[in-house]
């Protein structure tokens, strides 16, 4: 269960606005590349973009759930 | 035995690493850097088809048959033994380079094996020196290597009772495609699934492989699990199973990976991840799956093992391996930095990388096939590569808040083997026309194309913001994440003092009632019968005359009736 221990990483240095620059022109280059639309949903405008943000969202998301209920400090098992 | 070349080349590793606790200094080097170089030379004087065969049990064994397949993963792997050996040059440990050797070779053997039997030679060989490579590391790894040890023979036992089962259904132990319909083909998918790290069965390797040394997760992260991948895509290929066990590796490699604060750890849940992308390859069973799987394989070994050499520089140079007391490591260890960051951009998939070019095939394939759920974890999956070692690892390591600690890079051969497995993971990443020459069928592929390019950052560069935008509400710290083999580690011991409890009430019972039941019975004759029993006590002479007089008088009385 989350405790005390559970700290969040300490603030650092971030390259976030570096990513959002490049993510950005990438975003712009969509309007110029061919699409291959294999489901319906992967057609839809900057799919990749909006998919990533949300896949790595969700699995953060189920990340941080299951360490609430499955982290345990490291001396848990005793060897 | 009938050959139609020089030698296995499983022997030439084999040899080596029953050779090397009998050198030293100049000479161990020299066998250790020769004998990976003399097995790849083998490795391609093995023609197509059954090489060598012999009688054993009453079955045709073939102990070596060539194929496309079988020549490019024993390839990667003498590859892998050269570079693994190289930056392993001065651990003082022989006995776990070794085992290492040993452990190659019983890969390439497996690689090569053209029937189940010859198969199971090499796969419990692998079971027993790799395990031997983790207990160099000493008493840290003595548990989790007992542990390696019974889930790898447990998978050992599976597999001969699927083997003896279809020799005993089918007369021939010739290693064929399989299905699934019978139950001892299930046991053979069962024990190779186990080697694969295949979810649920998947934490052993986490368990395991970070508590080797610095030098032995190099070796371990690069055979086991690719050899379960080759015999796979042999035995199984289109096993739709395969698909969803593999799906669950991806997504849980990756929740995982995402908590967990020890390097090596994040190495081996990005294993497992990537383990599960080759496998939902091999369930689509398509020729580009296939492809893409072998590629992936191939390629794999390669950047895991590039980010286990750094991840082991880090341990060399600071003796720490937790994330959280590390940082900023990249301008004392620029070179470590260096090969961490391509190995990262290669499990990342990033363009220019070997990760790019063997990834994306089996993505396609999944569309190609129109598997939606495959499709869209693989690409979700292909996001989040940078929250494990795509990224969030380097980071922190290499990049992330320094936290003065005094460190370099390390000795001149494990640079050199970085360097060596960096400049792979680039080459086959820019040109990938040889690999693809290499592949089990012909490559009707162009990964280089103006869209993928596009796709492909679009995709890593969202994941990184959501990364860094996120991160901080991650937990972070000396903590461990209950898996799966918590059943066998904390549940397991639990219930078993619960069940020897039990037993003890009834053993104690049971004595209680058979002292009781001696009480009645025995106690009885004992009275009788016993020293002071009235038929076992000594009688005075007196009395005993009398009686005898008795009885002679009843007689005669009897005799006159």
């Amino acid at each position: 269960m989350l405790d005390d221990h559970d700290e969040p990483e300490p603030p650092k240095s971030s390259p976030l606005k570096l990513l959002l620059a490049g993510l950005g022109i990438v975003a712009v280059l969509d309007f110029f590349i061919k699409h291959y639309v294999h489901f319906g949903i992967d057609g839809t405008p900057l799919f990749n973009v909006w998919y990533g943000l949300v896949a790595t969202g969700v699995l953060i998301v189920a990340a941080r759930v299951s360490s609430a209920v499955l982290q345990r400090p490291d001396t848990f098992y005793d060897d | 035995m009938t050959t139609s070349f020089l030698l296995p080349p499983a022997l030439v590793l084999i040899a080596a690493g029953l050779v090397l606790p009998l050198t030293r200094g100049a000479l161990r080097s020299l066998v250790l850097l020769v004998a990976p170089l003399v097995t790849l030379y083998f490795v391609w004087q093995v023609p197509d088809g059954m090489a060598a065969t012999t009688r054993f049990l009453g079955q045709q064994l073939v102990v070596v048959e060539g194929s496309k397949l079988a020549r490019l993963f024993a390839s990667v792997f003498a590859v892998m033994a050269f570079g693994g050996a190289l930056f392993a040059l001065n651990q003082p440990r022989t006995m776990e380079l070794a085992a290492a050797f040993v452990y190659a070779g019983g890969a390439v053997g497996a690689a090569f094996a053209g029937d189940l039997i010859t198969l199971f030679a090499f796969w419990e060989l692998m079971a027993i020196a790799s395990t031997l490579v983790l207990w160099s590391a000493g008493e840290p790894a003595r548990a989790a290597g007992l542990r390696y040890a019974a889930i790898h023979f447990l998978g050992g036992v599976l597999l001969m009772a699927g083997i003896a089962g279809e020799v005993a259904a089918t007369g021939s132990a010739l290693f064929k495609p399989l299905d699934t319909s019978t139950l001892p083909r299930l046991l053979i998918l069962a024990g190779f699934l186990i080697n694969a790290a295949a979810f649920p069965m998947a934490a052993w390797l986490p368990d395991a492989y970070p508590k080797a040394s610095w030098s032995g997760m190099v070796f371990l992260s690069a055979f086991t699990t690719k050899t379960a991948v080759l015999v796979l895509m042999r035995g199984f290929p289109g096993t739709e199973m395969l698909i969803w066990i593999g799906l669950a590796m991806v997504v849980y490699g990756i929740v995982y990976a995402v908590i967990e604060d020890d390097m090596r750890r994040i190495i081996a849940y990005a294993l497992v991840n990537q383990g599960g992308i080759m496998l939902v390859g091999i369930g689509i069973g398509s020729e580009l799956s296939l492809n893409g799987t072998a590629a992936h394989a191939v390629v794999c070994i390669l950047y895991i093992a590039l980010l286990a050499m750094a991840a082991g520089s880090v341990i060399v140079a600071t003796g720490r391996h937790r994330c959280s007391e590390l940082g900023g490591l990249a301008g004392q260890m620029p070179v470590t930095a260096l090969a961490a960051v391509v190995g990262a951009a290669s499990i990342a998939s990033v363009p220019l990388t070997v990760g790019f070019v063997s990834k994306s095939m089996v993505i396609d394939a999944a569309a190609k096939e129109q598997l939606a759920a495959g499709w869209f974890v693989l690409t979700g999956g292909a996001a989040a590569a940078v929250l494990h070692a795509g990224l969030r690892l380097p980071w922190l390591v290499f990049f992330g808040e320094g936290r003065d600690i005094a460190a370099k890079d390390p000795a001149w051969n494990m640079r050199a083997a970085m360097v060596l497995f960096a400049l792979l993971c680039i080459g086959f990443g820019a040109m990938p026309g040889p690999l693809y020459d290499l592949l089990p069928f012909t490559v009707d592929y162009v990964p280089y194309t103006m869209a993928h390019v596009v796709v492909q950052l679009q995709l890593l560069l969202a994941g990184a913001v959501a990364f860094f935008a996120l991160r901080a509400w991650l937990p972070a710290g000396r903590r461990i994440t209950l898996d799966v083999d918590w059943l066998w580690r904390g549940a397991g011991p639990v219930l078993a003092r619960g069940v020897n409890r039990m037993f003890d009430g009834a053993a104690h019972a049971v004595i209680a009632l058979t002292v009781a039941l001696r009480r009645m019975s025995f106690d009885k004759l004992y009275r009788h019968h016993g020293p002071e029993g009235v038929f076992g006590r000594s009688w005075p002479t007196g009395r005993m005359t009398f009686w005898t007089t008795v009885m002679l008088g009843a007689y005669l009385i009897l005799g006159y009736l």
